[in-house]
C-alpha cells in the first residue's frame, strides 16, 4: 500500500476529522472565508496545537491587527500565546497595515524583503508552523498586479522549502463561492479548506469544507461549525444542508 | 549586451575622443603649477599621454570588464568604484608629491580592488589576491632601483596601489553601507506597532 502523506492536526478535532488526521505537513494550505467568519482564530488554534501537543514552534504573520489585541482576543479562547512567546515557542511578527506600509516606504522596502524577512525568523528560531494573516493584506504591499502573482509563489515555495506547514489565509468577498480573491491563491497551494457564513433567514450559518487536500482522501462535504468560548468547534457529522433541514 | 560592457565602451569612445583634443595633455592633465584651473579635477582621468598609453588603459579597462561581469559584479558597484578611484585616488599622492597626473590607470587599479574583494566569492584567500597585485604593482620599481628611472617609476608604482587600496576600501564602505540598509529593510515585520 502507498504510504500516505504525513499529517499536522490543526487542533480543531472535528475539522482533523475531516481532514482525515490534519493537513499536509511541509506544505501550504489555503484557509479562506468572509471576514468574521474565524480565520485568525482557525490559525490560533494551529499554532496553539503545535506548540502545545506537537512541541513545534510557531510564527504569525499578521498584517491586521497589533500584538496585543491578538493576544487579548485569543486569549478568550483559552489559548495564551503570550505566555508561549515569553517561552520561545511562539513568535508574533507584523502589524496593522498602515503602519506596515509606511515604514516600508521610509526604509524602501519592498515585499521580498518581508519574505526574506520571514525566512530569516524560520531559520533563527526553528520555526515549524507559520500563518500568513492574511495573504490579501501582503498583496496589497505589492506594487502592481506581477509582484503580487510573484509574491504568491515565492511565498509558498520558500516555506515549503523551509520545511514549515503554513496557513495563508485569504479573505473573500461576503457571500462570495470563490475560493479566493483574485482567483489564483488556491492553485499555488496544496490544500483549500474554506469558511461560508451562509444566509439563512435572518441569520448565518456557518459551514466549513476541505476543497482540496494534495495527496490525501478528506471529507467532501460543508460541515456545520461554531465559535464557541473554546473557539473553532467543527461538528463533523453534521452537514450544513441536513442542520439546515433540521431548523 | 552586459550593461558593464556597456558602461566600459562609453568609457573606451571617451578615451579615444579625448585623445584627439589639440593639446590635450596641456589643457587637460592635473599640473600642480595650475591648480586653480578646477575642471582639471574632473578631465585628467580621461587623458592619455601617447598611444601606447592609451591603448594599455583600453586593454586595462576591457580585461576588469570582462573579469567584472564574469564575477557577476553589478553595473552599481563596478562604475561607482571605476570611477572615484579614477577621480579620487591619486589626490593624496598628487599633493605630497606633486607631478602631473593623467591617464585612466587608477581607475583600472581601483577595478582590480573591486574584483579581488568580490573573488570572495569564489571561496579565493583575498589576502593572497591583494599581495600578489601588491608585488606586480611595485615590480617595475623595483627593477628601476638604481636607475634615472626609479623616481617616476615609484611615484607611478604608489599611485598604482593608492588606486588599487582605493578600490578595496570604497567597495568595503559601500557594502557597509548596503548591508544597514538591507537589514533595516529586513526588520519590518519585526517593528513595534502599537
Ligand atoms: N468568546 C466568543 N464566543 C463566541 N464567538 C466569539 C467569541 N469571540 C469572538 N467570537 C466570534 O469570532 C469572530 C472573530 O473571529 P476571527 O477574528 O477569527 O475572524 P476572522 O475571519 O479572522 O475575521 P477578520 O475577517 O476580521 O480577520 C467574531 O466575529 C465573533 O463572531
Ligand atoms: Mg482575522
Amino acid at each position: 500500500m502507498k504510504k500516505s502523506s504525513k499529517k499536522s492536526p490543526t487542533g480543531i478535532k472535528g475539522l482533523d476529522k475531516m481532514l482525515m488526521g490534519g493537513v499536509v505537513s511541509g506544505r501550504n494550505t489555503l484557509v479562506s472565508g468572509p471576514c468574521g467568519s474565524g480565520k485568525s482564530t482557525f490559525a490560533a488554534h494551529f499554532l496553539h496545537s503545535g506548540i502545545k501537543d506537537h512541541g513545534e514552534k510557531g510564527m504569525y504573520v499578521t498584517l491586521e491587527e497589533t500584538k496585543e489585541k491578538f493576544y487579548n482576543d485569543m486569549a478568550e479562547f483559552g489559548m495564551d500565546l503570550k505566555a508561549a512567546e515569553k517561552k520561545g515557542d511562539f513568535v508574533l511578527v507584523g502589524g496593522p497595515i498602515a503602519s506596515l506600509h509606511g515604514y516600508m516606504e521610509k526604509v524602501n522596502a519592498n515585499v521580498k524583503n518581508l519574505i526574506e524577512e520571514i525566512e530569516e525568523v524560520v531559520k533563527e528560531k526553528g520555526v515549524k508552523r507559520v500563518v500568513i494573516d492574511s495573504i490579501n493584506l501582503l498583496s496589497m504591499l505589492s506594487k502592481d498586479d506581477d509582484e503580487n502573482r510573484k509574491t504568491l509563489a515565492m511565498i509558498a515555495n520558500s516555506l515549503s522549502a523551509l520545511g514549515c506547514t503554513s496557513l495563508l489565509i485569504s479573505e473573500t468577498k461576503e457571500g462570495s463561492m470563490d475560493l479566493s480573491r483574485y482567483g489564483m491563491e488556491e492553485f499555488v497551494v496544496d490544500g483549500v479548506i474554506v469558511l461560508y457564513l451562509i444566509r439563512e433567514g435572518s441569520k448565518f450559518i456557518s459551514g466549513v469544507t476541505v476543497r482540496k487536500m494534495r495527496g490525501s482522501n478528506h471529507d467532501k462535504e460543508i460541515r456545520y461549525y461554531q465559535i464557541t468560548n473554546k473557539g473553532i468547534v467543527v461538528y463533523p457529522q453534521e452537514s450544513v444542508f441536513t442542520n439546515k433541514m433540521m431548523e | 549586451m552586459k550593461k558593464i560592457l556597456v558602461f566600459s565602451l562609453a568609457l573606451i569612445l571617451i578615451y579615444v575622443g579625448v585623445f584627439f583634443v589639440p593639446g590635450r595633455v596641456e589643457r587637460l592633465s592635473l599640473m600642480p603649477d595650475k591648480i586653480t584651473e578646477a575642471w582639471r579635477f574632473l578631465t585628467y582621468s580621461f587623458v592619455h599621454l601617447d598611444i601606447m598609453h592609451l591603448i594599455e588603459n583600453i586593454a586595462g579597462l576591457t580585461l576588469i570588464a570582462l573579469i567584472a561581469v564574469e564575477l557577476r559584479i553589478a553595473l552599481g558597484d563596478f562604475s561607482s568604484v571605476y570611477l572615484s578611484s579614477g577621480f579620487l585616488s591619486v589626490i593624496p599622492l598628487w599633493f605630497m608629491m606633486s607631478f602631473t597626473a593623467l591617464g585612466a590607470s587608477n581607475a583600472i587599479f581601483g577595478g582590480f580592488g573591486l574584483i579581488s574583494q568580490e573573488t570572495r566569492k569564489f571561496g579565493v584567500k583575498v589576502w593572497i589576491i591583494i599581495l600578489i597585485a601588491t608585488l606586480l604593482i611595485f615590480m617595475k620599481s623595483f627593477f628601476a632601483i638604481g636607475t634615472g628611472e626609479f623616481s617616476s617609476a615609484i611615484k607611478q608604482s604608489l599611485s598604482h596601489f593608492f588606486g588599487f587600496m582605493f578600490g578595496i576600501c570604497f567597495f568595503f564602505l559601500i557594502s557597509k553601507i548596503r548591508s544597514i540598509s538591507m537589514n533595516k529593510k529586513r526588520s519590518v515585520l519585526r517593528g513595534d506597532y502599537r
